[in-house]
C-alpha cells in the first residue's frame, strides 16, 4: 500500500482523540509561550496524541498577535505611565541615597559599640566585696514554743473540689507560724503511706511519706504558715481528698 | 470602565479591537474548510457583547479578546469539520489512488467491514512503528502529523526550529522505513 504524507496526517488525526484534555487556558498559554518546562512537555505530549487540542493549539497560535497587539495597545493607552515611572524614579533615587547614608552611620555605630562591649569584656570587673558573717542563730533557737496554734480536723471531702466553697478554713494566730491538720481517715491503714498537697490550681506544692503502724485511723500534719500562704489546698492520703482554706496567713 | 453604559463599553472594545480580530481571524481561518468569515466574526461580536453585558471587570481585555478569538475560531472549525464529515461521500476531493482508498476508509460511514478492519491494521501498523522512534524524533514526528508546522512544534517545546526541523525530518524518515518493513510505502 502507498500513503502519502497527507494520507499519513489524515490517518494519525483520526486515530488520535483525548477525554482527558488540558483546560483551554493551559493551551492558550501555551501558545502565548507562558508555559515552564513540565507543563510545555506535558502540553507537547498531550497535544502529540489528541487531535482537537492539536487544533485549539493551532489557532491559538496562529492568533497570538492578537493579544500581543492588544497588550501593546493597552500600554499605548497609557501614556502617562512612562512619565510616571521617571517621576518614581527621580523620587526613589534621594531615597535610596538617604538609606545608603544611614545604613553607613548606623554600620559605624555598630563598629563603634561593638569595639566598647570588647574593651569592657576584656577588664574584669572588680569582686564583689561580701562581709560574711558566722551563723550564730540555731534552728531550734529559731523554732521556740507556739502558743495558740490552731489545730483543724478534717474528715474526707467526697466532692473533691478544689474551690473555696466547703473548704475547712483555718484561722492563723498572730501568735504561731504553724498550724496542724488532723486528717481522718475512713478505714484503718498501716505501712508506707503517700501524702501529698496541692494548691487550688493543682499545682504540688509538698509531697512526703510515713510508715504507718497497723490500726491508724488518723494522719497528724503539721505546715508552716510561710509555705502555706492565705489560700485553698487539697491533701491527698491513700485516694482520699481534703480540702482546707488558710485564712490571713502567709507573711 | 465599569462607570460606562454597556453599550458604550462594547463600542469602544469593538474599535479597539475590530480590525485586529477581523484581520486575525481573516489571516488564519482556514478557507478550504469553507468558513464563512463574517459568521465567524460575527460569533466574536456576539461573544464580546455578553461578556461586557454581564457587567466584567475587564482588567485584562487583551486576554478576554484573544480568548474569544481562539474560542470563537475553533467552535466554527468544529461545526464546519461536523458538516463535511456528514457531506463527505460526494464533497472529498481525490488526492491519487491511495489517497481516494484511505478516505473512503476513513470517512464512509457505509464502508465494508473488510476496508475497516483493514484501516484499523493500519493505524496499528503506523503507530506500532511510531513507538520504535528516539523520544524526540517520535514527538516531533506525532507534533507533525497532527499538522503543526515547524514553528508551531518548536514554540510548544521549546527547541529551535533548527532542532525542530532535525527531529522531524529524522523522525519522518526512521518511519518510512519501519513502515517499508511492514509493507507500505510512504512517498
Amino acid at each position: 500500500m502507498k500513503l502519502t504524507e497527507h494520507d499519513l496526517r489524515r490517518l494519525y488525526q483520526e486515530s488520535t482523540s483525548s477525554a482527558d484534555c488540558p483546560a483551554e487556558d493551559l493551551l492558550l498559554r501555551a501558545a502565548r509561550g507562558e508555559l515552564n518546562r513540565r507543563e510545555r512537555e506535558e502540553v507537547a505530549a498531550h497535544i502529540a496524541g489528541c487531535s482537537a487540542c492539536a487544533r485549539f493549539y493551532q489557532v491559538a497560535y496562529a492568533m497570538r498577535p492578537l493579544a500581543d497587539e492588544a497588550d501593546a495597545s493597552g500600554r499605548a493607552r497609557r501614556p502617562w505611565l512612562p512619565l510616571a515611572a521617571a517621576a518614581a524614579l527621580l523620587l526613589m533615587i534621594p531615597i535610596l541615597i538617604w538609606s545608603a547614608l544611614r545604613i553607613q552611620h548606623d554600620a559605624a555605630t555598630i563598629a563603634s559599640l561593638r569595639e566598647r562591649v570588647r574593651a569592657a569584656s576584656r577588664t574584669p570587673p572588680p569582686p564583689v566585696k561580701r562581709e560574711e558573717k558566722p551563723a550564730t542563730t540555731t534552728i531550734a533557737e529559731l523554732t521556740p514554743p507556739q502558743i495558740d496554734t490552731p489545730i483543724v480536723d478534717l474528715d474526707p471531702d467526697p466532692t473533691r473540689s478544689t474551690n473555696d466553697r466547703g473548704a475547712t478554713p483555718i484561722t492563723l494566730t498572730p501568735t504561731s507560724n504553724v498550724f496542724t491538720l488532723i486528717l481522718h481517715l475512713d478505714d484503718p491503714i498501716r505501712g508506707n503511706v503517700h501524702v501529698s498537697i496541692e494548691d487550688s490550681l493543682k499545682n504540688e506544692v509538698w509531697k512526703g511519706s510515713w510508715n504507718a503502724p497497723a490500726g491508724t485511723t488518723s494522719i497528724t500534719l503539721t505546715l508552716h504558715r510561710e509555705r502555706f500562704p492565705a489560700g485553698t489546698y487539697r491533701v491527698k492520703v491513700k485516694e482520699q481528698w481534703y480540702r482546707f482554706r488558710v485564712e490571713g496567713g502567709g507573711q | 470602565m465599569s462607570s460606562l453604559e454597556p453599550e458604550s463599553r462594547y463600542e469602544r472594545l469593538l474599535e479597539q479591537y475590530e480590525l485586529l480580530l477581523r484581520a486575525v481571524i481573516r489571516r488564519h481561518c482556514p478557507p478550504s474548510l469553507g468558513i464563512d468569515v463574517h459568521d465567524v466574526e460575527q460569533d466574536a461580536r456576539l461573544r464580546l457583547w455578553k461578556l461586557v453585558e454581564r457587567e466584567k471587570e475587564l482588567d485584562d481585555p487583551a486576554s478576554y479578546l484573544y480568548r474569544i478569538a481562539v474560542t470563537t475560531t475553533i467552535d466554527a472549525v468544529r461545526r464546519v469539520l461536523a458538516r463535511k464529515e456528514e457531506q463527505l461521500p460526494d464533497g472529498e476531493s481525490a488526492q491519487g489512488e491511495a489517497s481516494r482508498e484511505l478516505s473512503g476508509m476513513v470517512t464512509d460511514p457505509n464502508e465494508a467491514p473488510d476496508a475497516v478492519a483493514q484501516r484499523r491494521e493500519l493505524m496499528m501498523k503506523v503507530r506500532a512503528a511510531l513507538a520504535t522512534l528516539i523520544r524526540n524524533r517520535r514527538r516531533a514526528v506525532e507534533l507533525h502529523l497532527q499538522g503543526l508546522t515547524l514553528g508551531e512544534i518548536a514554540h510548544l517545546t521549546g527547541w529551535s526550529e533548527g532542532k525542530t526541523r532535525n527531529l522531524v525530518y529524522r523522525g519522518l524518515s526512521d518511519l518510512r522505513v519501519k513502515l517499508r518493513q511492514e509493507g507500505i510505502d510512504t512517498q
